[in-house]
């Protein structure tokens, strides 16, 4: 299972979520989603625009933790 | 290879498509209200009030299409009972006003869905589904009504050496699951409608 951490990293950056959705062009519902971990899938594009705005991995992001 | 939509073109049909089915459907109202009184009218009127003898017609020229049959009153002699053939026609029609009617409207909720560019959705495969049902049912049912009319014409003309026979209309019912498959790709778009939301 693949667990989302985006709330951790935000919270280290101190940044707000709807600062990253407005960065990264994503709208603030599909990112909320995305966080509490309600998305199917994340395209490249996506991973690639939230780690440059974080100034992170996509590693610091995703976490794969066994069922 | 790069898959181009003309969305004008698209936005020009589904416009047509609307006024059709709108007007479709205020056809089908009208025909079951008209079929459905007489039906009433017609069960409640003695017998008598609607026989007449075939010498005091005028002549007059009947066209059965369903049978292919073409009767000219001027060659029957004796009653003619209008009362079992004025039935079986208003409930053939109340029939057919009533399946038009109910596919007409799922139609048009689907089309409803397709102006709001949310046409893959479990909703319109359910109707499509519903649809193929109702009209593989109607390939078997409505020659029944067709048969009780044809039977009600050999009857009550004294119509000689004719008989009614029973004939599934199975182009309906091919139509029926042409749909029916339409259905289950709709299925499949909503699937991939929900992967594509559920993408971030």
């Amino acid at each position: 299972m693949i667990i989302v951490r985006l709330d951790r990293v935000l919270a280290d950056r101190k940044m707000q979520l709807s600062k990253l959705a407005e960065i990264v062009q994503i709208s603030l519902a599909n990112l909320s989603n995305l966080k509490t971990g309600k998305v199917r899938a994340i395209r490249f594009s996506t991973l690639e625009a939230i780690c440059e705005a974080l100034d992170c991995q996509p590693g610091d992001i995703l976490e794969y933790q066994s069922v | 290879m790069h898959t181009t939509f003309n969305e004008n073109k698209f936005k020009k049909i589904l416009r047509f498509t609307t006024v059709i089915t709108k007007l479709l459907f205020i056809i089908s109202i009208i025909g079951l209200a008209i079929f459905g009184l007489m039906f009433l009218i017609v069960l409640f009127i003695p017998k008598d009030v609607l026989t007449f003898d075939a010498s005091q017609i005028a002549s007059l020229r009947i066209e059965m299409t369903t049978t292919g049959l073409i009767i000219n009153l001027s060659d029957i002699t004796g009653s003619i009972a209008l009362k079992s053939f004025l039935i079986a026609l208003s409930a053939m029609g109340v029939f057919q006003s009533v399946v038009s009617l109910t596919i007409i409207k799922r139609l048009r909720s689907m089309l409803i869905d397709v102006k709001a560019k949310q046409p893959f959705s479990k909703q319109n495969s359910d109707h499509l589904v519903f649809i193929s049902i109702l009209l593989i049912a109607f390939g078997f049912v409505m020659p029944i009504f067709q048969t009780w009319l044809d039977w009600t014409v050999i009857h009550n003309f004294n119509l000689t050496g004719l008989s009614a026979s029973y004939t599934i209309n199975w182009l309906s019912i091919f139509v029926g699951f042409l749909i029916l498959v339409l259905a289950y790709i709709f299925q499949y778009g909503a699937y991939l409608q929900d992967e594509v939301d559920q993408t971030v």
